[in-house]
């Protein structure tokens, strides 16, 4: 099984990319089941995978609309990506 | 070798910005005076911050702002604001900024190269608060010399 995660901002130009690559090196480097893609508000709302990964600040209005959501504060810290991903992985776990 | 996106010119230190905007602004300035991107790039990157939030302040006390390519992102390049004093951007948990990194990007490989370096070397907080400390451009030069 395989996780897909949308990595998404508001307007899709920098800062998410930069949020792709931080989830992208904590998922190889962990092994983690999750395959993620580039994603903005736009294409969310199509979009019919398992995970969000965005800002902080972005996280609230998602809340409820996405089947999960995780809003990263420090988006250069790999050990809160890690933290965050992981907690993801044991409740979704939890909840099969 | 591999290609550099930044260079003596478009590092300034001791940025007097008295406000978010401001930081900005003067940070991005050596992108325009060098032909890097236009100043209606400038501006959407002041507008993205006004219509999406903060949220640019990536990480403790570093900003990096962008703008949409086709606002005029000429080249792929960053410049580096150090500022004389730190900057509320409203951010809750990096506030306050002491470095503005402003990209100037056009889509695509080179850029994808660019995100990637900035975000190996932006891991370690202890960059950043060197860079906020930094004495002259040689030294902020030394800690991006990869990027």
């Amino acid at each position: 099984m395989r996780y897909k995660a949308m990595v998404c901002c508001k307007a899709g130009m920098g800062s998410s990319m930069f949020l792709k690559l931080k989830a992208d090196q904590v998922i190889s480097e962990n092994s983690l089941p999750i395959k993620t893609v580039h994603g903005n508000m736009d294409t969310l709302i199509d979009f019919d995978g398992d995970l969000v990964i965005t800002m902080s600040d972005l996280c609230e209005d998602l809340q409820g609309k996405m089947p999960y959501v995780i809003g990263i504060d420090r988006v250069a810290d790999k050990n809160e990506m890690k933290e965050k991903l992981t907690k993801f992985l044991a409740d979704v776990q939890y909840a099969v | 070798m591999e290609q550099s996106f930044i260079t003596r010119e478009l590092v300034q230190l001791h940025v007097p910005a008295k406000n978010w905007e401001e930081a900005i602004r003067l940070s991005a300035d050596p992108l325009v005076q060098n032909g890097i991107c236009l100043r209606e790039y400038v501006d959407d990157m002041v507008l993205n911050v006004k219509e999406n939030g903060p949220y640019i302040v990536l990480t403790d006390h570093l900003a990096l702002p962008h703008g949409r390519a086709e606002k005029g992102a000429l080249q792929t390049a960053i410049s580096v604001g150090i500022l004389e004093t730190p900057v509320e951007f409203g951010n809750k948990t990096n506030d306050p900024v002491k470095v503005v990194i402003c990209m100037s990007a056009q889509a695509g490989d080179k850029y994808m190269d660019m995100l990637g370096r900035l975000a190996a070397l932006l891991e370690d907080p202890q960059v950043i608060e060197d860079l906020a400390n930094a004495e002259d451009a040689d030294k902020v030069l030394e800690l991006l010399q990869h990027c």
